[in-house]
């Protein structure tokens, strides 16, 4: 039964010094989206062409040219604010997600040893059931 | 820190302590991959209802292996919760205090998992420890022992508390100095094993930051101009195998992670030169930074920038033609600063200076014309000697750099990097490395295989001997022998513990060498002791084998010496490098010895060391040399290298170098004249050789002995004409003929031969025409048949007559 030795420790780290690591190890994973979908760079260079995709007008004084370029760098500009919004939505969707995840992880955490136990009970009881043969 | 403190401080950790005694760490990894099997067979057989019957029970079996997993799970949770948080010990040093329960620190520590390892990572079997245990006398008690501590840091590690037994146990220090393990040694054996216990509990925990941090973001380089060009001829630090090696001792990079930072961080001329003498460690500087990059902790001026190293070989054999490689440089460096998110790697940049110079492309002038820009960043990378003679002279370019030097790395500190790599082979091989052997791998790239990196020679080495030692499945251990019985193969050279047959030929080298050399006491016991202290390792193992300038005439015994050295200590009186240095004595001469990369003609000697570094390279009028000649040798003589006229490092390590000179021969026959004594006469006769600027003072210092050869004496001539004579029966020998050395024909020979400016090399000469002529004549007239005994006889009109019988 040494087993049963453990116990008290568990119990009083489960509801001490995990909490404070969750909170860390929750802080961790919101790093983590952030940088991920890397929200804070999409969202600074949101209206920069795509990749540095840009053309410049090479006749001097010649409209069409100018106007031509300008469109297609608008364009790239666009193209990349599409694309960095929709990233940045999906993180922020995500990072949403994460946490009502884990506000119920939360929950569950706090009523985790009784669950368990719960669990372990029925599964017995259920186990040594007699089958209607 | 007192035993009874740190106990106190034990409560730290203590239920993962428990923890792991009640259920062992292996035992829970295998009972939750048991508990996953049965929930996913439950959970089929439930799902498709596969026995309608027990439908209820299976459930119930699900609900007890799922608990039980959980149970588990949140136990190594609890586990890695303690093992992870700011203690103030290693996990290990507390679970060896808590088991500590006798007051027998030693005995406890030995007795523990990691005492255990220890001791065979030093070689020393379970059955020897037992034995010293039960015969020992004294045993140290909790009360008398303390940690030792760091006073930059509190932690107590493992190694820190091993080493503080080994000071308080004087028993067990002396244990373990009888297999060769010293305090130094001990303390990286501990330091190699926690850190691997360390770095496979850390590959566990994927929660971490740094675990996470892998995990590619996305849009990061959105904002970024592309580099395609770079990508073709280049890769990212973390694709580079120093990357790898640095994890886990990122700690020891901090403070040169935050040079680079705080330079890379500036407006303008953000750009780095590491000159190293090793460039590993100049790209593990570059490797941390790259891995605090991907960690996001460094400065928010280079946050999420790209570290990419450019491969220059792979861009210069690309391209054929001058204007190719100019062009495609040009790109990847312009694509490079419109980016504006890479640091710029270049890994060598004198060998790319100099392999782009072989298509004539100005590497310098392209990098500098760049640099202009301020968004292109550099951290370029040098080697110390090829840096002062390639980059530092032009300012064109070093006035965009930032210098930074780094200190060179000794020999315990690559002994740390190459752990390792140690660890890689054994995963791979059955093979177990001694800490020695580590040891002894780096001692012996030092030593004899120094013209490259030090840490790639080693690597190399350590592989070598590994698939050597592994053969079949059985486990072999590596030990230090057998580190040195690889290198005594590849070398020639003979390794180790000195053996019985080379004790013997070293306690008794004088007499060796005077079966050759005539008289010259004073100088062969010279070169005998520092030989002797040589072998035994007293010596610095930077500098050559044994160097000595052998003053003195013609013909006194300094070649025949040479000669003898060669025969003792390579094995073959031919594996001697002879310069003859009367024509070094141009201006050029330094070019035609060593190379030079105008013209690319390697130079004599380079090309000679190159071709065998084990020898004896004998230095001939090495007085007549060039200044600029004789001033390599002072670095030659100091390091025990030299680069040469391409920029490579030649290794003269394992060398006995002898320089021979005339110089003060004047001296010496005055000496002789006056009837003074040669030996006190020695320092004035190498005072008169400086005083006639033949070799400057410092030049003389580095040599390990300056041995003055005296002129021979009637005696020591009549011995050398004995000894010649003996070398020529050695050649009749085939035909079955023999001379004898009449006392009567030795002396006619000193008297006609004797030259006191040439001495030995003259009466060889008389020898060669009167003696060696005669025997000659007679042979083919057929005077002499198979099987005579010749004898000589010396008349009275100066000519000798042959008489002769039979055996």
């Amino acid at each position: 039964m040494n087993f049963l030795l453990i116990a008290p420790h568990y119990i009083s780290w489960h509801y001490t010094k995990a909490i404070s690591d969750l909170i860390g190890i929750f802080k961790n994973f919101i790093w983590f989206i952030w940088n991920m979908f890397s929200i804070k760079i999409l969202l600074q260079t949101l209206f920069v062409p795509f990749q540095k995709l840009s053309v410049k007008s090479t006749k001097r004084f010649d409209i069409q040219d100018f106007f031509s370029a300008l469109v297609t760098n608008l364009l790239m500009r666009l193209v990349g604010f599409g694309i960095r919004s929709f990233f940045i939505i999906l993180g922020l969707f995500s990072l949403a997600f994460f946490i009502i995840f884990s506000s119920i992880f939360f929950i569950i955490w706090l009523i985790l040893p009784l669950v368990l136990l719960g669990m372990f009970v029925l599964g017995i009881i259920s186990t040594l059931k007699i089958p209607n043969l | 820190m007192k035993f009874h403190q740190l106990a106190q401080k034990v409560f730290e950790v203590y239920p993962a302590i428990l923890l792991d005694k009640i259920i062992p760490r292996e035992f829970r990894k295998n009972v939750r991959k048991i508990l996953m099997f049965f929930i996913a067979v439950a959970f089929i057989i439930s799902l498709f209802g596969l026995f309608p019957d027990y439908t209820f029970n299976i459930r119930g079996l699900l609900f007890i292996t799922f608990s039980l997993w959980i149970a588990f799970y949140l136990l190594d949770a609890m586990f890695f919760s303690y093992y992870f948080s700011k203690n103030s010990m290693d996990f290990e040093v507390a679970k060896i205090i808590e088991n500590t329960k006798t007051d027998d620190i030693t005995k406890s520590f030995l007795n523990s998992d990691i005492g255990q390892f220890a001791m065979l990572r030093v070689g020393i079997s379970q059955k020897e420890v037992n034995r010293f245990l039960s015969e020992r006398k004294h045993t140290v008690s909790k009360d008398e022992y303390f940690v030792i501590e760091n006073d930059k840091d509190p932690f107590i590690t493992v190694a820190e508390y091993a080493r503080s037994i080994l000071h308080f146990d004087i028993e067990f220090a002396a244990f373990l100095r009888t297999f060769g393990v010293d305090g130094n040694i001990w303390k990286g054996t501990l330091d190699w094993i926690s850190q691997n216990q360390k770095t496979v509990i850390e590959r566990e925990a994927w929660w971490h930051r740094d675990r996470l941090s892998r995990v590619p973001s996305i849009g990061r380089d959105w904002a970024y101009g592309q580099i395609y060009n770079l990508e073709k001829y280049g890769y990212p630090i973390s694709n580079d195998s120093i990357f790898h090696s640095i994890s886990g001792k990122l700690s020891l990079f901090e403070e040169s992670v935050n040079n680079l930072e705080r330079i890379l961080a500036k407006q303008s001329g953000a750009n780095i030169l590491l000159i190293a003498n090793e460039t590993i460690l100049a790209m593990q500087w570059v490797s941390a930074l790259g891995k605090e990059i991907e960690n996001g902790t460094v400065r928010h001026e280079i946050e999420g920038k790209k570290v990419y190293v450019l491969d220059t070989d792979s861009i210069i054999d690309s391209m054929k033609q001058k204007v190719d490689l100019e062009t495609e440089l040009n790109s990847v460096l312009a694509q490079v600063i419109n980016a504006g998110n890479v640091i710029l790697v270049i890994k060598d940049l004198p060998h790319f200076i100099a392999s782009a110079s072989a298509l004539d492309v100005d590497v310098k002038s392209l990098l500098a014309n760049s640099l202009t820009s301020e968004r292109l960043q550099i951290i370029a990378v040098a080697n110390t000697h090829a840096y002062h003679e390639t980059v530092e002279t032009s300012h064109d370019l070093t006035r965009f750099f930032e210098k930074i030097i780094i200190p060179e790395l000794e020999h315990d500190a690559i002994v740390q990097v190459i752990h390792n790599e140690a660890n890689i082979i054994e995963s791979k091989m059955p093979v177990f490395f001694t800490y020695q052997s580590l040891i002894a791998v780096v001692k012996s790239s030092e030593r004899f295989f120094a013209d490259d990196s030090l840490y790639d020679k080693a690597v190399d080495l350590l592989n070598e001997v590994a698939s050597d030692s592994a053969v079949g499945r059985k486990m072999q251990i590596i030990t230090q022998e057998k580190v040195e019985k690889v290198v005594e193969n590849r070398t020639g050279i003979p390794q180790g513990k000195i053996g019985d047959a080379e004790q013997t030929k070293l306690n008794s080298l004088e007499q060796i060498l005077h079966q050759r050399i005539v008289g010259q006491d004073a100088a062969i016991n010279a070169i005998s002791s520092t030989m002797r202290r040589s072998r035994a390792g007293l010596t610095d193992s930077k500098r050559p084998t044994g160097s000595f300038l052998f003053l003195g005439p013609t013909g006194v015994g300094k070649t025949e010496t040479t000669k003898a050295l060669a025969e003792v200590f390579f094995g073959n009186e031919e594996k001697i490098i002879r310069v003859d240095m009367s024509e070094y004595s141009s201006e050029n001469a330094l070019e035609k010895l060593i190379g030079t990369a105008k013209t690319g003609e390697t130079g004599f000697l380079s090309s000679k060391l190159r071709e065998s570094q084990y020898g004896v390279l004998l230095l001939d009028e090495f007085e007549k040399s060039a200044k600029t000649v004789q001033d390599l040798f002072l670095q030659v003589l100091d390091e025990g290298f030299f680069t040469d006229g391409r920029g490579e490092r030649v290794n003269a390590r394992n060398l006995i170098i002898i320089a021979t000179s005339n110089a003060g021969s004047d001296s010496i026959y005055e000496s002789i004249r006056n009837k003074e004594d040669i030996i006190l006469d020695q320092q004035k006769i190498v005072d008169e050789v400086v005083k006639k600027g033949l070799f400057r003072p410092e030049l003389l210092n580095r040599f390990d002995g300056v041995i003055v050869f005296h002129p021979l004496d009637q005696t020591a001539l009549k011995n050398v004409i004995k000894l010649m004579l003996a070398a020529l029966n050695k050649r009749l020998e085939d035909k079955n003929l023999s001379i004898i050395a009449t006392e009567k024909l030795v002396d006619y020979l000193v008297n006609v031969g004797a030259d006191p400016q040439f001495g030995a090399r003259a009466v060889k000469r008389t020898i060669q025409d009167l003696v060696e002529k005669k025997i000659a004549d007679a042979m083919i007239k057929g005077e002499v048949a198979n099987g005579d005994k010749i004898i000589l006889e010396p008349q009275a009109d100066g000519t000798l007559s042959i008489d002769k019988f039979v055996a």
